[in-house]
């Protein structure tokens, strides 16, 4: 009896920490959005020549002129580009010949640890002084690809009003969605519909076709392309950046169908065959003979979701969900991210070869994700049942298959 | 009995093999703690700066550069006609024309480069008048950089002093600078008729030791190259045309690097004077000791005391390569070298260039262009100019300049970031040392690949405009943060306001 | 380790090398208790993992001692990380071979 009244106690909670986290993350979003709303003309303001004032003449030009003069000095044109994170806003500062004076990233959604990469790779340095006339390009700084060409695209898109001012022609063309659409998508559609295959088969082999499955993912969507999903992911997803264009769908595209498979059958097979960490982490555990070991403790259950809401929250609030990721994959997949992450993504890979996965098992947000969307399903689910039996009679077990279901999640996620 | 013998060899050989086991566990971890510690102190080893160290004995120039030797040296491109240099070309004559021009003449410099008073000057502006912004930018910049520098005495006191004691020195008369024609100067230190050698190859052998008995690092000789000698220059004539004196045969060229911490610690913290007073001595040593022997011979020193450019004729001489940052490149201190010379008319074998394949590597690096706070050196792929006949990278020396009047140095003279970046500036150590040798060994390149991605990827790097003083933006970074013994907090009575941007020990 | 100690630096390398015999004859020790039948080129495998760790150590903190801290402490993490996987992978190979040997005896 006893037992069942903890149940029931230890649910209301997690009930109370479904919605609350759901009303943070708004709250977030709604606070972050004050924020923004003046920081962008101040920017613009500081592209300006010293003394020299703002007029805006159209949408994404404006027109800078010094107060003794009433003739433009130089022309200010703004344009945005499709990086990893969703739309990069630029800024341009461009002389009455059509030279490039200035160049400011307004706002950018991609991960910070990117763009660094791009303006330590001088990509910026290397535009100033072009010519408008013709069309804007430099070289991909490599390492950072998507933030390089959302950047260029960016300020290509920024150039046009001023050339169409000065010159009188535009060189870009509004780019289409689906053209960012690349065969990795594809790829992760097939790969997708293959894992669901090999969870379902009987095949003799069943553990050879996921191990394939498990590697290719992890040459495809790890060391060739880095586009695993992660918490950030899911922030784009939730800010709803991903509807302007993304510079990389994949990631997103497995997100969603992990996620909406977790819902339909309360099965989470983006881990067990897909993802790429996943997969380095079994191969280490092969390597080291890693035991397979639960951490049993509520704070290996709690802290990973603490830890994914702190950093969707601050991703919703400076509208860069992008940033605050805190994933090793950046660094396993392509060297990029802080020395911090850098240490640790050293101790997750030594501690996979004596323990099986302990990313998965402590700190991944993906547990969380999948905790959280079975939660709240079977929630909605006992509700309705609920409903219908208190039509058609009573009959208490909902609860109890719900609860059940919740606790065997880990275990399957796994 | 035989029973208790039997147990007791068992025992004895258990515990034998049980300290054998423990021992070897031990072992490993001393061994661990051996290699942290011995790594860390061969990374402090004072024996791992070149020319500051283990000179005297010629072991300095530890890198064997036979098996590299080659005919002609791969970085001398030529793809146009061969031009020597005109007086115009040298940096250090506009500047101390135009100099005078201002201070005696009253001229007031103006964006019209076409109003400079010396033709000479006007020549050279008239060939980059891009350029010439960048000149008249590097007067005032001097004037902001004057009116700045005091407030950070307290930081760079011992810096300046450093600097400054051997800037005095290089300021000495010795060796004095020419003051008649060649033909008479050249001569002022012969005594008696010439000893013979007894063979060219002999005089060379000699004359390399006797440079490392002065003190230089490293040495070669060549032939002297009528192409990199100046036209219409020549130091105690006023008046001179194209001709080369005919006792010019041979370059004696040498060098050493400048002090190494002081050197990674470019700008503020650095200088070229400890160098300089040393080749510039060496070199007065060189010419006196060809004298007593009865040859003519004809120093060439820093600061300015020049008739011919240093780095071609020291990459005819096999001391190293071109580099995208137009320094000299050498295998053992990288571009960390100063160079002087000694014409002489004395017969020496002459060295061969050498061929390190250090021009692919300077194809993929780019690091010196990308720090370099003034933005003078190309990040083009491949050398994209051509100089007086030869392919080289472009570099765009009046900004240089321009940097060096705003640079928070004391006298406004150099810079050396681009020293102190390049990933062959480090010392001899042992993991640098493999580098070194491995890298020029490697005909597939892995090699330079795979360092470059680490330099590239694990190296820190201070932001180019970090360099800047803070009176033109940036916060006095360096390469390396300045050693103890420049730092005046450590040793003078001055409160510390300011924080290092550099790298340092990480721990 | 004691590069200006015409006594201490000698003496440091004598005894370094020293350990690294008790080092092998402890290794040979658990080799046999193993089973492991170490041969010429187990051995050899064992010897030039171990040689590149100890260097690979060495060459990061001769990177700290030239302060470069940045390059060191990324250089350990990396190289270090990649030979810890090796010698895994290693030890994995030698067990597996001790089976094989086992079951054919």
């Amino acid at each position: 009896m006893k037992k069942k009244q903890r149940k029931q106690s230890k649910q209301r909670f997690e009930k109370l920490a479904s919605v609350g986290s759901i009303l943070l993350l708004i709250l977030a979003w709604y606070l972050g959005g004050l924020r923004i709303a003046d920081s962008q003309n101040g920017l613009l303001n500081d592209l300006l020549a010293d003394g020299n004032s703002l007029q805006a003449i159209s949408a994404g030009l404006y027109q800078g002129h010094s107060k003794s003069d009433t003739q433009a000095s130089e022309w200010i044109g703004i344009g945005s580009g499709i990086g990893y994170g969703g739309p990069m806003e630029v800024a341009l500062t461009v002389s009455h010949q059509g030279e490039i004076k200035r160049v400011a990233v307004l706002s950018s959604k991609d991960t910070s640890s990117y763009l660094e990469k791009v303006v330590q790779g001088k990509l910026l340095d290397k535009l100033l002084g072009q010519n408008i006339k013709t069309s804007i390009y430099v070289d991909a700084i490599s390492g950072a690809t998507l933030s390089s060409n959302a950047l260029l695209q960016a300020t290509n898109a920024a150039a046009d009003p001023v050339r169409k001012q000065l010159f009188g022609f535009t060189l870009t063309e509004p780019a289409s969605v689906i053209l960012n659409f690349r065969w990795l998508d594809i790829v992760a559609l097939l790969m997708f519909a293959l894992a669901v295959w090999v969870s379902k088969t009987r095949h003799p082999k069943k553990s050879a076709f996921n191990w394939a499955l498990l590697l290719t993912s992890m040459g495809l969507f790890g060391f060739y392309s880095a586009s695993l999903f992660s918490s950030s992911t899911m922030g784009i997803f939730a800010s709803g950046a991903w509807i302007s264009g993304l510079g990389n769908y994949t990631p997103l595209i497995l997100l969603l169908l992990s996620a909406g498979y977790i819902i339909a059958y309360n099965k989470n097979i983006y881990c067990q065959s897909l993802c790429p960490f996943g997969a380095a982490q079994e191969c280490l555990a092969k390597i080291g003979n890693a035991k397979a070991t639960t951490f049993k403790h509520d704070f290996f259950i709690w802290f990973p979701r603490v830890i994914l809401l702190a950093a969707l929250c601050f991703g919703g609030y400076f509208r860069n969900p992008a940033s605050f990721s805190y994933e090793p994959f950046g660094i396993m997949f392509g060297m990029v991210g802080s020395l911090y992450l850098f240490v640790l993504t050293v101790l997750v890979v030594i501690t996979s070869l004596l323990i099986r996965r302990p990313w998965c098992r402590s700190l991944c947000p993906i547990n969380a994700m999948t905790d959280f969307l079975k939660f709240n399903k079977n929630w909605a689910k006992q509700i309705s049942k609920q409903r219908q039996k208190s039509r058609s009679e009573r009959a208490p077990e909902g609860t109890i298959i719900a609860t059940q279901a919740s606790a065997t999640n880990r275990s399957e996620a796994l | 009995m035989v029973d208790k013998k039997h147990s007791e060899e068992a025992a004895a050989s258990l515990s034998r093999r049980n300290f054998l086991k423990m021992g070897g566990i031990a072992a490993a971890t001393a061994t661990v703690g051996a290699a942290a510690g011995a790594g860390f102190v061969a990374g402090r080893d004072p024996d791992a700066n070149v020319g500051w160290g283990r000179t005297e004995a010629g072991k300095d120039m530890y890198f064997n550069r036979e098996p590299f030797r080659v005919d002609k040296a791969p970085c001398l491109n030529i793809a146009g006609p061969i031009e020597r240099p005109e007086w115009g070309d040298f940096l250090f004559n506009r500047v101390m024309s135009m100099g005078g021009s201002m201070h005696k003449d009253g001229w007031k410099p103006n964006k019209d480069w076409q109003q400079i008073p010396d033709p000479r000057v006007r020549e050279y502006y008239s060939r980059y008048p891009e350029r010439w912004p960048e000149m008249l930018l590097s007067f005032r910049e001097k004037v902001k950089h004057d009116a700045n520098l005091e407030k950070h005495r307290d930081r760079f006191a011992l810096a300046w002093a450093y600097s400054g004691a051997f800037g005095t020195g290089l300021h000495s008369n010795f060796p004095p600078v020419p003051t008649a024609h060649p033909d008479e100067d050249d001569f002022k230190w012969v005594k008696r008729e010439p000893m013979e050698f007894q063979s060219p190859a002999h005089a060379s052998k000699l004359v390399k030791q006797m440079a490392n008995k002065f003190g230089m690092s490293l040495v070669g000789v060549t032939k002297l190259d009528p192409s990199f000698v100046f036209k219409n220059m020549m130091r105690g004539m006023p008046d001179w045309g194209e001709e080369i004196p005919k006792h010019w045969k041979n370059v004696i060229i040498f060098g050493v690097p400048m002090n190494w911490d002081p050197m990674y610690a470019a700008i503020g913290y650095s200088t070229s004077f400890d160098a300089y007073y040393r080749v510039k001595q060496a070199s007065g040593l060189m010419a006196a000791w060809l004298g007593e022997l009865g040859y003519a011979a004809r120093p060439q020193f820093p600061g300015a005391d020049y008739e011919a450019m240093m780095v071609p004729l020291a990459i005819q001489a096999g001391l190293g390569e071109a580099t995208r940052n137009g320094i000299l490149m050498t295998p053992e201190v990288g571009p960390n070298i100063r160079l002087a010379a000694v014409f002489t008319n004395l017969d020496l074998e002459a060295d061969k260039p050498v061929d390190l394949h250090m021009g692919h590597f300077c194809e993929s690096c780019k690091i010196c262009a990308d720090s370099c706070p003034s933005g003078s050196i190309s990040k083009a792929d491949k050398p994209d100019t051509v100089v007086r006949g030869y392919k080289k990278y472009g570099f765009n020396q009046d900004s240089c300049w321009r940097f060096w009047q705003q640079g928070p140095s004391e006298t406004g003279l150099g810079c050396r970031v681009c020293i102190a970046v390049c990933p062959y500036t480090r010392k001899n150590n042992w993991i640098h040392a493999l580098v070194k040798e491995s890298d020029p060994r490697d005909p597939t390149g892995l090699t330079r690949n795979a360092l470059l991605a680490m330099q590239h990827n694990f190296f820190y790097y201070p932001d180019a405009e970090n360099y800047h003083a803070e009176w033109s933006g940036g916060n006095f970074a360096s390469y390396h943060q300045p050693p103890e013994w420049l730092r005046s907090e450590n040793y003078l009575k001055v409160e510390k306001t300011w924080e290092y941007d550099g790298n340092w020990e990480g721990i | 380790m004691f590069p200006q100690s015409t006594v201490l630096d000698p003496l440091f390398w004598m005894l370094l090398g020293a350990i690294q015999v008790l080092l092998f004859a402890g290794v040979n020790q658990w080799a046999k208790e193993h089973q492991l039948g170490m041969n010429w080129w187990k051995w050899a495998l064992a010897g030039g993992w171990w040689f590149s760790f100890v260097l690979t150590i060495a060459g990061a903190f001769t990177l700290l001692g030239e302060n470069e801290g940045n390059a060191g402490w990324y250089f350990l993490g990396f190289a270090g990380t990649l030979l810890v996987i090796a010698g895994a992978g290693l030890l994995k190979v030698l067990l597996v071979l001790r089976d094989k040997s086992q079951q054919l005896a």
